[in-house]
């Protein structure tokens, strides 16, 4: 994979590209109005001319030969712009024009006569390039008053001053492109730089954070400009959860080691004990009998941890099936029937839903809760399993008791592993505190979640939530 | 019978070899990957019991050459790794089972016997006789010296259960799953409950008790001396 460029760069580009296409508009834009300004003002110089040639015509007494004399004397001279004239008859033959003129734009170059009305309304302009560029036009200037035949003119005026100046314009607006984009990038590579410094900063002050102060934060108020301070809050905030995670990641390690601890101590107590004088078989079977008993609580622990880390780590599919789960929830009643009857409470399942879920883990997800359900109720009382289906959202399956009830405290931290309520019944020999976590991840492999609901004194209920899909 | 255990913990293997032995099977021990290759080419075995974590060669690796040299000696894996998709490929490769270390020794009794059981059973045989108890699975019914007893539906499917392998322990996960459908190792005693309420309906009453309680390990029916 290619690394991206960085951002520095990113942005100067962007300034340079910036910079060349805003000159490049304007410019393009200035030029534009400079040819039209040219043009407009070659126009009225010609149109004041041809008005001027009028003027003159009359003044000649409308006498074309008397008019193309004058012309001779009055166009000749060099001048501020040079222009040419030539006064025709009708029959296109010249009568008089500047000096020159014939050798240098012949009769044939000029576009055709305009009329008088033709002409003012609106006039023929031709470009022609001979030893500079010219501007012509033709129109009738009135009738000759010795012949009575329409006079007409030809007229040329030289524009190629305007060429230059467009040329010098181009060229000038090339360099200023150049420089000025030049320009931007040398500038947009120190502002970029300038402006990502907090980006250093902040990435320096990340490595300072170790695993051993993870505590302190890289957050304060004001401390970085308002983009970075998202960035900075969602650090701490990740800051947070990891250390939170590593506290309950130490938490967990010592929990196993004491789980693990209790039962090694009897295993080796026991043998240590046995062996310090001869017995009978009898007793020997009886020490045995009894280390088994706690290799079998050993075994649990570290077979309910494994099923949990695995559960965490999850990478194959869950063998999911759309069940019934009536009598999922009759055959587990059934089991724990008799455990049900020997403490006298009764055991009961109403409701009907569907799953789409793992049967085995199912299973034992409902099964932790009713034997927790059931070890937590006292004589006399009730456990019950309701199912509901809520449709769309999937069902859910509670498991109701009649026990003694959880103080709120516990609530947050009853699915964690090894947390018990009731810290004194802890070495008892059932319940490896795992049930419920194992409950808890195995919703959570389901997409689902696990809900608790007590009331001190009258009873808790455990509600697992099933997705339908 | 000659039993191949291919183990490189040699506490792991004594103790297999003692029990299978003490249970009737012949056992030749081997320490590393290619011992156990060399052995199970060389000689017939009526089962494997193979390591998968075995110097020199995997566990993996035997079962391949073997089957690929044509040995079809039925093959159970032990192995402290459980993770699917090692059971998946264990069972692609031949294997006959697989056994999750700790795993209980009567859990092994049940899987050799199954394995090395020769058609030995026959499929007609459908009464269960232990001592003056008469278990009929096909018309529900159980008698205790010629005395019909009522069980529940359950009871009668533990005893079944129980009847059906006289003289082997069953441990109470076994039970739970073979009897009940449940297939996890829940940590309350339902299963020494209903154990207890079993055996008021027929052992209570009668001689010998036939039900036996292992400790630690679970339960066995069989009639004991004295």
């Amino acid at each position: 994979m290619r690394t991206p460029r960085s951002i520095a760069f990113r942005l100067t580009a962007l300034y340079a590209l910036t910079t060349v296409v805003v000159l490049a508009v304007c410019g393009a834009v200035l030029y534009a109005f400079l040819i039209h300004g040219f043009e407009s003002e070659d126009g009225e110089f010609l149109a004041a001319k041809v008005q001027e040639l009028r003027t003159n015509f009359a003044d000649a007494g409308y006498n074309a030969e008397a008019l193309a004399s004058r012309i001779g004397a009055e166009t000749g001279d060099a001048r501020f712009r040079k222009y040419y004239v030539r006064v025709l008859d009708l029959n296109g033959a010249a009568v008089g024009e500047t000096p020159g003129m014939a050798k240098r734009l012949p009769a044939n170059l000029f576009p055709s006569v305009q009329s008088r009305t033709a002409f003012a309304e609106s006039p023929h302009w031709e470009e022609v390039k001979r030893g500079g560029t010219w501007l012509m036009a033709a129109t009738v200037l009135g009738r000759d008053a010795v012949t009575g035949k329409a006079v007409a003119v030809e007229l040329a005026a030289d524009v190629s001053r305007d060429e230059v100046v467009l040329a010098d314009y181009r060229n000038t607006l090339l360099i200023v492109l150049f420089f000025g984009t030049l320009l931007a990038a040398l500038l947009g590579a120190w502002a970029a730089r300038r402006g990502l410094s907090p980006l250093r900063a902040i990435a320096h002050a990340i490595e300072k954070v170790t695993a051993e102060e993870m505590s302190h934060g890289i957050d304060a108020p004001g401390r970085w400009p308002r983009e970075l301070a998202g960035l900075a809050r969602a650090f701490d905030a990740m800051l947070e959860r990891l250390n939170r995670a590593f506290q309950g990641l130490r938490r967990f390690s010592a929990d196993v080691a004491h789980e693990l601890r209790t039962p090694l101590n009897n295993l080796r107590g026991e043998g240590e004990v046995a062996l310090a004088q001869p017995r009978t078989d009898e007793e020997y079977r009886r020490v045995i009998e009894s280390m088994l008993e706690e290799q079998a609580r050993l075994g649990r622990i570290v077979e309910s941890l494994l099923f949990l880390a695995r559960a965490e780590q999850r990478r194959e599919p869950l063998a999911r099936k759309n069940i019934d789960l009536r009598p999922v929830v009759e055959a587990l009643i059934e089991y724990y029937r008799p455990l049900a009857d020997e403490k006298g409470l009764t055991l009961e399942c109403r409701g009907a839903a569907r799953a789409y879920a793992d049967p085995d883990l199912l299973q034992r997800a409902i099964g932790n809760l009713l034997s927790n359900a059931i070890r937590y109720t006292p004589a006399g009382g009730s456990v019950s399993v309701k199912l509901v289906d809520t449709g769309e959202q999937g069902s859910e399956i509670s498991v109701a008791d009649t026990g003694c009830g959880i103080a709120e405290e516990h609530l947050p931290r009853l699915f964690d592993r090894f947390y018990r309520v009731d810290v004194a019944r802890a070495d008892g020999p059932q319940g490896s505190g795992l049930g419920l976590s194992l409950a808890q991840s195995i919703m959570e492999l389901h997409g689902g979640q696990v809900h608790v609901a007590s009331t001190i004194g009258s009873g808790t209920t455990f509600t697992l939530v099933v997705p339908a899909r | 019978m000659l039993i191949l255990v291919a183990e490189d913990e040699a506490k792991t293997a004594r103790f297999l070899c003692k029990g299978l032995a003490e249970n009737g099977y012949e056992t030749e021990w081997v320490r590393d990957g290619e011992e156990a290759l060399a052995a199970g080419l060389g000689r017939e075995h009526d089962l494997v019991v193979l390591d998968i974590m075995l110097p020199e060669r995997d566990g993996w690796s035997v079962l391949t050459e073997l089957r690929k040299a044509g040995k079809t000696t039925p093959v159970i894996f032990l192995t402290a790794r459980d993770e699917v998709e090692d059971r998946v490929r264990g069972l692609d490769l031949g294997a006959d089972d697989y056994l999750v270390k700790p795993f209980a020794f009567s859990e092994l009794m049940a899987r050799v016997r199954a394995l090395t059981r020769r058609g030995g059973t026959a499929p007609g045989e459908v009464m269960y006789r232990v001592a003056d108890l008469v278990v009929d699975p096909v018309r529900h019914r159980v008698e205790r010296s010629g005395e019909k007893l009522a069980l529940s539906p359950k009871e009668f499917d533990l005893l079944a259960f129980l009847a059906s392998h006289p003289g082997e322990v069953l441990g109470r996960a076994l039970i739970a799953e073979r009897v009940w459908d449940m297939r996890f190792d829940g940590d309350t005693n339902v299963i020494d409950v209903a154990i207890r309420r079993l055996r008021t309906k027929v052992d209570t009453g009668f001689a010998p008790r036939l039900i036996h309680t292992v400790r630690g390990v679970g339960y066995v029916m069989e009639q004991r001396k004295n």
